[in-house]
């Protein structure tokens, strides 16, 4: 087992940093809230590109009016440092205003103070620098302040404070160049806390520290993300008598589904496991189910396992032959896996007959076998997620016959000829499938889960505002497959 | 006798070949008026699932040094979606899709952890903070 240093990724990030050894502030973002986001901090700061008050590049700090000697008042604040050697330099200028008194300038230190959390880790602060300008000097003039040797080189982390101060007039401050020996030590993900400095362990190496690897001993897995939830089911509910209408019970095959994807510390997929709950089936026809990875080539799969395609020809590596993306056929025959009772038409839709419990099937299908590609390269998270998933069933063992939910496109092994007859109105070249002429499907996707109607129970008749929900375009009643009082009839409900 | 025995075998036959003639669809073919689900109009771009896409942008904060963790997106109930190593400095456009219900998704990274809401299918964060103006 070998434990390597998260710190190290840090530090390999801070070489370009450490080799000029300086925190430098320039404004030249032109956005403030870009050194915010980085740990400074202002009070009676903001940028300017006013040409007569910028005195270097494009933008310069500028102050508010001066009327106090407060160092809090009007201020800017370094993130979280290591101090190094030598001089703070900045370049400033006093705004020419009538009635000015004085103008100033004072760096201080703060201290990390672990025991003061609520003060945002601060320690006491210590003014180390005083300059007063003479308000009569309207020229830029260059501010060195040598860094004390009390924090110079220290371990210790320190932010830096630069206050400016006076009375009398308007006249604002502007300034620009600053230059802090030293390096920067914050994390702008965590609060501007400092950046690690102890040991993170990451035993498996792979650049997820342990915490927050979800497989802290395999380097070629990292995360887990979910649909529809780490323990929840979606369902699938199929009619098989496409391009025929059915009786609309949508219970000719219904499946739970659950996705689990699971990546690496490249955010590249390496497994899509994918669990199935083989729930009912009120058909004759015994039917297959699968489900494509639109989008997904097939050469980007390395191996498929847990799956029953029955006699249909598979390539090498477990997806569907002659497929140019990625097919994978759960099982060609469901009650294969789901022995049909011999009561009523099929499985758990008559309620005369027995409770056959549900078959489980988990399929995995494996990008990166031990992280060795596969010969189409990686698949990316951002490049696979729920949406690619195309799931469809094929009835009673013809391939062809392939029925999806509405609107999705078939696979190559669809039988094209059947588009547009019966009652079905595809037209797949303008991204129209498995409706009919009034937009009903032969397919409906609950990804919270569904209980499925009893044997020629149609969905409507047992849900009492699927109609609502369908004829509003899902915007109305999005819940009518709850359970709740006036919502579903219960003798329809197998 | 021989010839009522030949008029029952006959009648019996015939009986038999009218009934194999009628093609007996299968209970579940039959077709079955749905009046209300025929008369439905259902928009043209319904998708018949009770989820919804959403798109997540992402914007991020050109950091002084690199600065990696794990984004983790959820659902308000704490259902993991996405979850992957992110560069604080990357932008990131996200697909994901969520229960048609969900108004709102939340985004965790280091110790920031905001809800963002969903808007005509779209939702947003920017790790460059909201800085107000300062007075001066």
């Amino acid at each position: 087992m070998k434990t390597k240093l998260f710190s190290i990724l840090i530090s390999l990030s801070l070489i370009p940093a450490m080799s000029f050894a300086q925190v430098t502030l320039n404004a030249e973002s032109g956005n403030r809230a870009i050194e915010v986001g980085n740990c400074w901090q202002f009070a009676g700061q903001t940028y300017t590109s006013t040409s007569s008050e910028v005195l270097s590049g494009s933008f310069s700090l500028i102050s508010g009016q001066m009327n106090s000697f407060s160092l809090t008042n009007s201020f800017i604040k370094t993130p979280w440092m290591k101090v190094g050697s030598g001089n703070i330099t900045f370049i400033a200028k006093i705004g020419n205003q009538p009635n000015t008194v004085s103008r100033g300038v004072r760096v201080s230190y703060i201290p990390y103070n672990a025991s003061s959390p609520g003060n945002g880790f601060e320690g006491t602060m210590t003014t180390f620098y005083t300059r007063d300008f003479n308000v009569s000097d309207l020229n830029t003039v260059t501010v060195i302040a040598p860094i004390p040797t009390a924090i110079a080189n220290s371990t210790t982390l320190y932010k830096i404070m630069v206050s400016f101060v006076g009375q009398g007039g308007s006249g604002k401050i502007m300034s620009d160049n600053y230059i802090f020996p030293g390096t920067y030590w914050s994390n702008p993900s965590n609060s501007c806390q400092p950046l690690p400095v102890v040991v993170i362990t990451d035993t498996d190496g792979d650049g997820v520290p342990d915490a927050q690897d979800e497989y802290p001993t395999d380097p070629y897995r990292a995360y887990n993300s979910y649909f529809p939830g780490q323990t929840s089911f979606g369902t699938l509910a199929f009619e098989d008598n496409w391009p025929i209408k059915g009786d609309y019970d949508f219970n000719d095959v219904v499946i739970a589904y659950n996705i689990k994807t699971v990546t690496n510390a490249a955010n590249q997929v390496v497994d899509l496991v994918t669990s199935f709950r083989l729930l009912a089936s009120g058909a004759t026809y015994n039917n297959g189910f699968g489900f494509q990875l639109d989008g997904i080539p097939s050469n980007k799969v390395s191996k498929v396992t847990g799956n029953k395609p029955g006699s249909l020809a598979m390539a090498s590596n477990g997806v569907e032959a002659g497929q140019s993306f990625a097919n994978i056929i759960v099982f060609s025959s469901f009650f294969g896996e789901m022995i049909r009772p011999g009561v009523g038409i099929g499985v758990n839709t008559d309620k005369a007959g027995p409770y056959i419990t549900p078959t489980n099937m988990q399929v995995t299908v494996n990008f990166i076998n031990n992280g060795v590609l596969p010969p189409g390269g990686a698949v990316t998270l951002s490049q696979l997620n729920f949406s690619n998933l195309n799931f469809y069933i094929f009835a009673n063992g013809d391939r062809g016959a392939e029925i999806h939910l509405p609107d999705r496109m078939p696979t190559e092994r669809v039988n094209p000829s059947l588009f547009g007859t019966g009652d079905d109105t595809s037209n797949p070249g303008a991204g129209r499938t498995y409706k009919t002429s009034n937009n009903m499907p032969w397919a409906i996707n609950i990804v919270q889960g569904f209980s499925h109607t009893v044997e020629r129970a149609a969905i409507n008749e047992a849900y009492n505002y699927f109609v609502n929900w369908a004829s509003s375009g899902g915007t109305q009643y999005a819940d009518w497959f709850l359970n709740l009082p006036g919502y579903r009839n219960a003798e329809l409900i197998y | 006798m021989i010839k009522r025995v030949f008029k029952y075998l006959l009648l019996i036959t015939v009986v038999l070949t009218a009934i194999s003639c009628v093609r007996l669809d299968p209970p579940d073919r039959e077709p079955k008026q749905n009046k209300q689900l025929e008369e439905t109009t259902v928009p043209n771009d319904f998708n018949w699932s009770t989820s919804k896409k959403v798109e997540l942008t992402i914007t991020g904060l050109p950091t002084v040094v690199e600065i990696k963790s794990t984004l983790k997106i959820t659902l308000t109930d704490g259902t993991t979606l996405y979850s992957a190593l992110h560069n604080m400095s990357d932008n990131l456009k996200i697909n994901l899709t969520v229960p048609s219900e969900a108004a709102a998704i939340v985004l965790n990274y280091g110790d920031t952890k905001q809800n963002l809401p969903i808007v005509n299918n779209k939702a947003e964060f920017s790790f460059i903070p909201v800085v107000q103006d300062e007075e001066v």
